[in-house]
């Protein structure tokens, strides 16, 4: 059982930057959370903070209930797995796993069966006499995983575990590590830059750039509400259309085109009347066949799908992306005819979503 | 297909192998001069007839030093002040290059100029005879009237190595002494189980330094070791090279040998540990250890 709590937490550095704003967040036992965003955004940062390896500013940190803010990285009894695999090069294998519980000097019997027993979940059985310099970057990153495991925890810190495996080799620690979540049923923080790593992972993701939290929520919540501009740019990929249009007779005015909208799309955008809004709408949402119409520039056919760049509007001001669904094939200056099947809205001041009687 | 030599690159080339050669071989032949003279016989010697090889083979020089008490005893003081120095030493570098390496050091910077600074401005020998000086008022305190201890504590520091040590400690990537604290190690776990042995080729150098200075060591040892059974190895080389050339003690000299014999076949002897150190230290020089720890 373990369960983190930040309450209020603040990174602010001896030269007066400050790096993390008011970070709250209460982790449930065993829920696998998701630090996402671009980088410098303070997702390492808050890591490390929980880890112990860089002082909280402002706040508390408290782990099942009990307050760690000041408790030494030693003694919080926390796993962390690094980006560039840490291992320690001159041990062997076994001897990286082994060396948390060598420390605490546990029976050399035990650390044996732990030791075997993370191996055995990794595929690295075979590997335990090689020194890390003999493996490949997959295989070193899973070390670092079972150097984890053996110490058994209260809580995991990934710090983009994935960013230096390639793309193959990435999908694949992947499903690893979702795997290992769901058999240890450990408290997981996860950070990573990359949004299909948040998506695919998470029980919650929090969403964050220039310090600030922009939204927590499940990883639906963020791709199908986003609260801001941000979170709804950076979840998604490609990434949302953003067009600044205005609210007008019940319709939305963009520069070159005209969007209609539904009765519930229209009470969504009531306070809003003849005041200009942003328009977000995610390529997957554009569908053949409409009123719009699109000038392609560029058609690439993924197999299930194909991506379509071109611009919209009676004289191309509008650059969009869509996802279409097939196989198209579109030329360079075609004109395709589309419609938004789902749109989001966001106040151009604030950059907030607009929602339902909200302002 | 090899790629033939451009003729500057070829002419570089030979001369660099000539000089090399010129200077390895001006390196050895005074080793092999004095392998040569130790085992020559008297005339040979005497006459200076050596140039490479011995003349008139004998053992004798080698069995009257042997047979000196005052060799053997000399010998294990030179054994006793090289492993207790070379541990000290190193033991004083180690801390000391480890606290350095730590941004984290208050005053890290001051501390750092004042190492180097003692380097760049040698005061000469005043304030490591002070140093000498303070050391004895302190082991006379303690009652330690051994004043071998005295060369051992206050030769401990050394800049130098310990500056080779700090960088040796500051090429060791940060997330894997990271790693080592969330793993649980503490400060001292971290230096001993990481750090030292992730420096390991470094501190076999430096460890090869202090050596070879604490057995060559002479002008200490002669200034602050009063009791003749206590000197070392080198110190008893120059008392027996002062014996031994001098004409009215030589008088009498009537042996097959030359007692120049004695003092190169003492040199050879003097010599020879350290070349059968050398090669079990060079598999350290290696580099390597940290290779595959991070991704570079």
């Amino acid at each position: 059982m373990a369960e983190l709590s930040l309450q209020h937490i603040d990174k602010i550095y001896d030269n007066n930057v400050q790096a993390v704003f008011d970070f709250n967040i209460d982790v449930k036992d065993g829920e696998l959370i998701v630090l996402v965003g671009p980088s410098g955004c303070g997702k390492s940062t808050t890591l490390r903070m929980v880890a112990g390896l860089e002082d909280i500013s402002n706040g508390k940190l408290f782990l099942d209930g009990r307050d760690i803010t000041q408790t030494p990285a030693k003694d919080r009894d926390m796993a962390m797995v690094f980006q560039n695999y840490a291992l320690y090069g001159h041990m062997t294998i076994y001897e990286n796993m082994a060396f948390s519980l060598t420390l605490r000097k546990e029976d050399p019997n035990v650390i044996h069966k732990k030791v075997l027993a993370a191996a055995e979940i990794l595929g690295l059985t075979s590997q335990l006499n090689k020194k890390p310099s003999q493996l490949s970057g997959g295989q070193r990153q899973r070390v670092a995983m079972g150097r984890s495991i053996v110490r058994n925890p209260k809580v995991f810190l990934f710090d983009e575990p994935l960013s230096n495996l390639d793309a193959k080799l990435r999908g694949a620690t992947r499903r690893e590590i979702l795997l290992l979540h769901k058999r240890l049923s450990a408290t997981m923080l996860y950070v990573t830059h990359d949004q299909t790593e948040a998506l695919t992972l998470a029980d919650r993701i929090v969403c964050m750039s220039m310090g600030h939290v922009q939204q927590i929520g499940t990883p639906l919540e963020l791709y199908d509400s986003p609260n801001n501009l941000f979170v709804a740019g950076f979840i998604g990929l490609p990434p949302m259309n953003f067009f600044d249009v205005t609210f007008e007779d019940g319709k939305l005015k963009g520069k070159g085109f005209e969007v209609s909208l539904s009765d519930e799309e229209k009470y969504t955008l009531s306070d809003y009347n003849r005041q200009e809004i942003t328009l977000g709408v995610r390529p997957e949402d554009i569908v053949e066949g409409g009123t719009l119409h699109v000038k392609v520039f560029s058609n690439e056919n993924l197999g299930m799908n194909t991506l379509v760049h071109g611009h919209m509007g009676a004289n191309g001001e509008n650059r969009i992306s869509a996802k279409l669904r097939g196989w198209t094939d579109y030329k360079n200056g075609d004109e395709a005819m589309v419609s938004f099947k789902r749109k989001h809205f966001f106040d151009k001041q604030t950059t907030n979503s607009i929602r339902k009687g909200e302002r | 297909m090899k790629r033939k030599l451009e003729i500057s690159e070829l002419i570089f080339k030979v001369i660099s192998y000539t000089l090399l050669t010129v200077f390895a071989l001006g390196c050895l032949y005074p080793f092999l001069y004095a392998i040569s003279a130790s085992i020559s016989g008297r005339h040979a010697v005497e006459y200076g007839e050596i140039v490479l090889f011995p003349k008139d083979v004998q053992f004798d020089a080698f069995s009257q030093m042997f047979g000196d008490n005052m060799f053997w005893n000399a010998y294990s003081n030179t054994l006793f002040l090289t492993f207790y120095g070379t541990l000290w030493a190193l033991g004083v570098a180690i801390l000391g290059a480890y606290a350095l390496s730590k941004k984290r050091l208050l005053f890290r910077k001051f501390f750092n100029f004042y190492l180097v600074f003692t380097m760049w401005f040698a005061a000469g020998i005043v304030p490591q005879y002070l140093n000498y000086l303070a050391t004895k008022d302190v082991f006379n305190s303690m009652g330690i009237t051994d004043d071998k201890w005295l060369v051992v504590i206050a030769m401990g520091m050394a800049a130098m190595n310990i500056i080779l040590l700090r960088n040796a400690f500051e090429n060791v990537p940060g997330e894997i002494e990271e790693a080592a604290i969330v793993d649980g190690a503490s400060e001292f776990q971290v230096l001993q189980k990481v750090f030292i042995p992730m420096s390991k080729s470094t501190i076999a150098t430096v460890a090869l330094f202090f050596a070879i200075s604490r057995w060559n060591g002479y002008f200490w040892a002669r200034q602050m070791i009063s009791n003749q059974n206590e000197h070392p190895l080198q110190v008893f080389i120059r008392l027996r090279l002062e014996q031994y050339t001098d004409p009215e003690a030589m008088a009498g000299w009537n042996y097959s040998y030359a007692s120049d014999s004695v003092i190169y076949a003492l040199i050879v002897c003097s010599i020879v540990p350290i070349l059968i150190i050398y090669p079990f230290i060079q598999k350290y020089f290696a580099k390597g250890v940290n290779v595959g720890g991070v991704k570079e």
